[in-house]
């Protein structure tokens, strides 16, 4: 089963890296990626199914369905 | 009262001689052989026909050098003709690199447009992807959609610019309106889903960083929202609370304690 990360962006709506689980590789690029974007204070959430509400992620979690990433909330 | 009488030339500075009465009375000024009546106020100018003198020139020379250091700042020099003057090829050049400047802007504005049409687009499928059944129908309506919060708060995320996500009371009734979002420029889609995301996760931490656009403060007493005026106290209605303060504490402080947490 393949999982997605998504990182929230301008330019892209989102930027997505999926990865198998088997997959090293593809485990190994998440997870920088993950790490590029925290570093940027951005946080994460876990969602595994559709509409349930998600849990939040400090470590990346190759066992995570879906990973969703957004920019740190500032107040508007 | 004597006439006042100007005949002397060595004191001249200049071609023109002005005198102007004073306010007492009406003065009589003799220049040469003419008379003048001069009323208060009222001032004359003799020409004295001297066009030489040391005052005289050493006047015309100060102005002479004024003019030229002070005009020659205000003159507007144009360049020299063969700058201004273009050829056909460089006029047609000119059109050229101006023609292909315009169609640069073009087509990076047409791709920003289309690059922003894309975004909103995935934007909009991972926010679809993501949203419940019930948010999806309330959405397809376009109407604001419904998110419990983690403290079990109700928020409708709606369409608003500014401050688009409305809270709601246990009885249904809006009472604040919340201004927070992702900081950065993201499609608004995104913004939704980060917003739905974070209230189901950590309500409590990102209402607080919220900002409120209309309604009271808001607050969380024991990690649920606090609602001025409220019937029901963390959950239990106010017959529950007592009930069980009947049970826990002693009698005679059980109201008074109630009507403070109610108050």
């Amino acid at each position: 089963m393949t999982s997605t990360l998504h990182v929230m962006s301008r330019e892209h709506g989102d930027i997505r890296k999926e990865w198998d689980p088997s997959n090293s590789d593809e485990v190994e690029d998440a997870r920088r990626t993950f790490e590029t974007f925290r570093a940027k204070r951005y946080l994460a959430y876990r969602v595994d199914e559709a509409g349930e509400p998600g849990t939040t992620m400090h470590q990346f979690d190759e066992s995570a369905g879906a990973i969703i990433m957004s920019p740190q909330p500032v107040g508007g | 009262m004597p006439p006042i009488v100007y005949s002397g030339t060595g004191i001249l500075a200049g071609p023109l001689w002005t005198y102007t009465a004073g306010s007492s009375s009406t003065t009589t000024v003799t220049w040469g052989n003419q008379s003048f009546n001069v009323i208060p106020f009222q001032t004359v100018t003799f020409t004295s026909g001297v066009t030489s003198s040391p005052q005289w020139d050493a006047a015309r020379a100060r102005h002479v050098a004024y003019r030229q250091r002070n005009d020659a700042t205000l003159r507007y020099f144009p360049p020299p003709r063969e700058q201004w003057q273009q050829t056909r090829e460089q006029i047609e050049a000119e059109d050229e690199r101006q023609r292909q400047a315009r169609e640069e802007r073009d087509r990076r504005q047409a791709e920003w447009r289309e690059n922003a049409r894309a975004a909103r687009v995935r934007a909009e499928e991972l926010l679809w992807r993501f949203l419940s059944p019930a948010q999806r129908e309330r959405y397809m309506a376009e109407e604001p959609f419904e998110v419990i919060g983690s403290a079990g708060t109700r928020f409708l995320i709606t369409r608003r610019a500014i401050a688009n996500i409305t809270v709601v009371s246990p009885d249904g009734n809006p009472v604040a309106d919340l201004c927070v979002h992702p900081s950065g420029d993201l499609p608004v889609h995104d913004i939704w889903l980060a917003q739905k995301l974070a209230l189901e996760t950590d309500e409590e931490s990102f209402v607080g960083i919220a900002n409120v656009h209309r309604g009271p403060p808001v607050s969380y007493v024991d990690g649920r929202m606090f609602f001025p005026g409220q019937r029901q106290i963390y959950g239990q209605t106010v017959e529950e609370v007592e009930e069980w303060y009947e049970d826990e504490v002693p009698s005679d402080r059980a109201m008074i304690t109630v009507e403070r947490r109610l108050a």
